[in-house]
């Protein structure tokens, strides 16, 4: 951000201001921080701010009118009323937009074509009566428009006393309060998750051979090989848990699983099944399995399957409870039919995970993906320099010198390399291929992020390891007890 | 409450601040002005030991809802944990004005008074909780915690004892009772406590260093230096004062008989010796014992990275003042100076290590600074350097500086 940059106004709070460098393509947020400038009287910025607003959704109605409110408060009265036409030309128009074009005609003369329009803005939403206006225009205006206090506006219409406070912009039409209203079984889920078939494979899985194996025996050779499992009266399908410190490749292995039978993937983050609605999180799962029940062979991949199992005993509300039981009957396939459903599971805290599903039928299988081992490091750093201008690398001596480094921290190091190079070349304008020495210098300025993972980890495996189910990261840390 | 808020509330119950503060940021996308995300946000922020940005967050939060008692207790809460203690009352007492009837305001009140070693206010603060809701496991834990600080350790017993009767699985109940045991001078009954507190709850920090101490005091030398420890601990500061003063002219006086009364000698030398080992173990025993535990298998792991760490650094002034020693046998007088020194340097590197944040910074430079005139008197006093006296004589200053800004600076 630079210093003239909106974005440094000392009229954005904080937290709202670290909210936007996290997320600066967030249209939302972008159109309530303006708002909040402009009430706050930093006009100029919060024109720029609509603005940036409007280049990322060009049919943004709310940022539109909050534009015209900055330019109105500016005198760019006609800069206004070339925006303000173009919404009123819109069928139905925003109510407010007829009502800003009312204060912009009558500012320009145009009483009559003022007060049309503000009878228009009323007739569609009555809680935009403004008293002043109405008092301007009365020569124009049939008598029942004539007053405020002849309709009954809503109980906090002060706030809307002028319609460019932009105050009655952070509710529009369709605010959430109405949407809450809604009784619970008045929101069908149309949840529909994106459907997939993986181009990745298991041979793009650099290392990890003992939790490939795992996943050979419970999930591929299941659908390969039908006929044996059904022999045996062993259903296909079930679910495998993979835990581990966070950039270990989980996602992507479940990727690489799907790929690998050629099933269909989906891929389901809390964000695609948690809402607010009482009842709709439930229904948004059913949902989703039922899609991957319509495209089996499926692989359904839960990613921070934490967020939605949660241990009871850790929650306060019976709404979250809600979710995981209705998770738990979906996995047992109580309704139906889960054969060929094949579920995968991710989470960087199994601990936190309710204990009920690790019971068997249901994510009976629990893998511990830890950090790449050394052969596994060399073979991600060569599929990660594949097509690159390398030359001579030697891929163990820089596998060695990442110990304890995540995949996603090896990411990182060839980022760092390619970057440095991309600099070098740019000043040099010649293209230079990376060697060991560059990987091995940027190895300086990057260190492994799961550290912090496994000192929590650390601590699961020794004292509440009853069950053995963190033996796996014992024997990592190497550790006895 | 919206999604991401159940969520960051969640993530904050399972201790996972960082993620519950991405949940409360994305509540903020959504809308600004809700002062939960905020007071979210000031936890989370709070529990990654990010203080000023929490307190920051927890203000904002009670300015949208400056009526609200929950958003005073959540400010109250990230100041009691910045140590701002008088600030941290002040707005405690305000969310009891607004809602007198929660009895964790009333726990939190007692938190904050045994900060400040107010025992009795504590104790009255957390009964006052009880009154309110005598199932408040919180409340009942602080009242223990109170009356074993007055020396009523047998009711401390008692009060755990019943709130372990009604929630059995409580950890917190588990580790209080645990230190309870280490004030009775059972480190063995206190481990099994400490075991359950963390088999119910692995990360809560309060077992773990009270599972660190019992472990040490399995060694009967630490086990008397802990008990000295507790007793320090419960005593006021002004109490702690004079016992200090008095101990150093007390022992001033002994050594002055001891040099006008040489057939006093065999007496008052082993005394005098004893007294400063204790001396020295009273500044390095934690981290000297935390090395010895390195040695023991279950034990090695239940030290954090940061106190194995401390016993590296440590480990090194040992062996530097071993190898001191045994230059001083070998005849060359320079060793004794050295043994000295590499000891003083090993109760620098406790000091450093006692404290956090900003403290722990500055007193790690000031330890570096004494590293330095140290060893340069040394090496200048070797090779007959002129300066080398007034170096060392800085080092001594500088070492009387850290000792007593170590005594008066909060950790």
């Amino acid at each position: 951000m630079s210093a003239n940059d909106p974005l440094n106004s000392p009229l954005i709070p904080v937290p709202l201001r670290e909210a936007l460098r996290l997320s600066p393509d967030n249209a939302p947020l972008l159109s309530h921080v303006a708002d909040l400038i402009l009430k706050s009287g930093g006009i100029e910025e919060a024109e720029s701010l609509f603005k940036r607003v409007l280049a990322l959704e060009p049919e943004n109605v709310p940022a539109k009118l909050g534009l015209v409110s900055a330019f109105f408060q500016q005198g760019k009265t006609s800069a206004a009323l070339v925006i303000v036409e173009t919404l009123v030309k819109g069928s139905p128009p925003p109510a407010r937009a007829l009502l800003l074009h009312a204060r912009l005609a009558l500012q320009a003369g145009e009483t009559r074509l003022a007060a049309q329009q503000y009878q228009r803005a009323v007739e569609q939403d009555p809680s935009l009566v403004d008293g002043g206006l109405a008092q301007d225009l009365a020569a124009f205006l049939p008598k029942r428009f004539q007053g405020a206090q002849i309709l009954s506006p809503k109980p906090d219409a002060e706030k809307n006393e002028n319609p460019f406070s932009n105050e009655s912009f952070l509710a529009p039409e369709s605010s959430e309060s109405s949407r809450e209203a809604l009784p619970v079984g008045d929101l069908p889920s149309d949840m529909q998750a994106e459907l997939e078939k993986p181009a990745t494979n298991f041979s793009d899985v650099g290392g990890m051979e003992r939790v490939k194996e795992e996943i050979r025996m419970k999930i591929i050779l299941p659908l390969q090989k039908p006929e044996l499992f059904k022999a045996y009266g062993k259903k296909v399908g079930g679910g495998i848990l993979l835990y581990g410190p966070p950039g270990c490749g989980k996602t992507f292995l479940a990727r690489a699983t799907a790929g690998e039978v050629n099933a269909n993937f989906i891929a389901v983050g809390i964000s695609d099944v948690l809402e607010m609605w009482i009842g709709q999180s439930e229904k948004n799962l059913h949902a989703i399995f039922e899609q991957a029940r319509t495209h089996k062979p499926c692989v359904l991949f839960f990613d921070e399957v934490d967020a939605l199992g949660a241990n009871r005993t850790d929650m306060l509300r019976s709404g979250g409870r809600q979710i995981i039981n209705q998770f738990l009957s979906e996995l047992d396939g109580v309704a139906a039919n889960n054969e060929g459903v094949l579920i995968l599971a991710a989470t960087n805290a199994p601990w936190h995970l309710d204990p009920a599903f690790r019971r068997p039928g249901r994510f009976d299988r629990i893998l511990f993906v830890p950090p790449p081992d050394l052969p596994a490091r060399a073979a991600i750093l060569r599929l990660m320099l594949r097509g690159k201008p390398v030359a001579d690398v030697d891929f163990d001596q820089v596998a060695k010198k990442t110990d304890g480094f995540s995949g996603a921290d090896l990411k990182a190091l060839v980022d760092l390399t390619v970057e440095e190079k991309l600099r070098e070349a740019m000043s040099s304008g010649q293209i230079r291929p990376m060697g060991t020495k560059d990987l091995l210098e940027a190895t300086k300025r990057h260190k492994a992020t799961v550290r912090d993972w496994f000192d929590t980890a650390k601590n699961y495996a020794l004292y509440a390891n009853q069950s053995g189910l963190y033996d796996d990261i014992l024997a990592h840390l190497k550790m006895t007890k | 409450m919206s999604a991401h808020l159940e969520r960051a509330q969640l993530l904050l119950q399972q201790s996972r601040p960082a993620d519950a503060e991405r949940e409360a940021l994305l509540a903020l996308t959504a809308a600004p002005d809700q002062p939960l995300a905020h007071a979210y946000l000031a936890l989370s922020r709070s529990d990654q030991n990010r203080p000023a940005e929490a307190i920051d967050s927890a203000r904002t939060a009670v300015g949208f809802a400056p009526d609200s008692a929950f958003f005073h207790y959540v400010y109250a809460i990230v100041l009691h944990r910045a140590d701002r203690e008088a600030e941290a009352r002040a707005e405690i007492t305000e969310a009891i004005r607004i809602d007198p009837e929660t009895a964790s305001h009333f726990s939190l009140l007692a938190s904050i008074e045994l900060s400040e070693r107010h025992w009795a206010e504590a104790l009255d603060a957390a009964e006052r909780g009880l009154m309110l809701d005598p199932q408040d496991v919180g409340c009942a834990n602080l009242r223990s915690m109170a009356l074993v600080r007055l020396g009523r350790k047998e009711e401390a017993m008692q009060a755990v004892d019943f709130a372990l009767a009604r929630e059995p699985h409580n950890a917190l109940s588990h580790a209080n009772q645990g230190w309870n045991y280490l004030h009775r001078n059972n480190p063995e009954a206190a481990q099994d406590h400490f075991r359950e507190a963390l088999r119910l709850n692995p990360q809560l920090e309060y077992a773990r260093s009270g599972m660190l101490e019992a472990l040490k005091a399995r060694n009967p030398v630490y086990r008397g230096m802990l008990a000295y420890f507790l007793w320090m601990g419960r005593q006021s500061r002004r109490l702690q004062g004079v016992f200090v003063v008095v101990t150093y002219f007390g022992m001033n006086g002994v050594n002055g008989l001891a040099s006008h009364h040489p057939e006093w000698s065999k007496v008052l030398l082993p005394l005098l010796i004893a007294f400063y080992i204790f001396t020295y173990l009273t500044w390095t025993a934690g981290t000297m014992f935390n090395l010895l535990l390195r040695l023991n298998r279950f034990g090695r792991y239940v030290l954090s990275r940061d106190e194995r760490v401390a016993t590296n650094w440590f480990a090194a002034c040992l062996v530097g003042v071993l190898v001191g020693v045994g230059y001083g046998f070998s005849g060359r007088e320079e060793g004794w100076l050295g043994a000295v020194i590499f000891a003083v340097l090993s109760i620098a590197v406790s000091v450093v290590f006692s404290r956090r944040g900003a403290s722990r910074r500055w007193f790690g430079i000031g330890a570096i600074g004494l590293a330095i005139a140290g060893l340069a008197g040394l090496a200048m006093l070797i090779v007959e350097q002129p300066g080398a006296l007034a170096i060392l004589i800085v080092f001594v200053v500088g070492f009387l500086a850290l000792q007593i800004a170590a005594n008066f600076v909060r950790r």
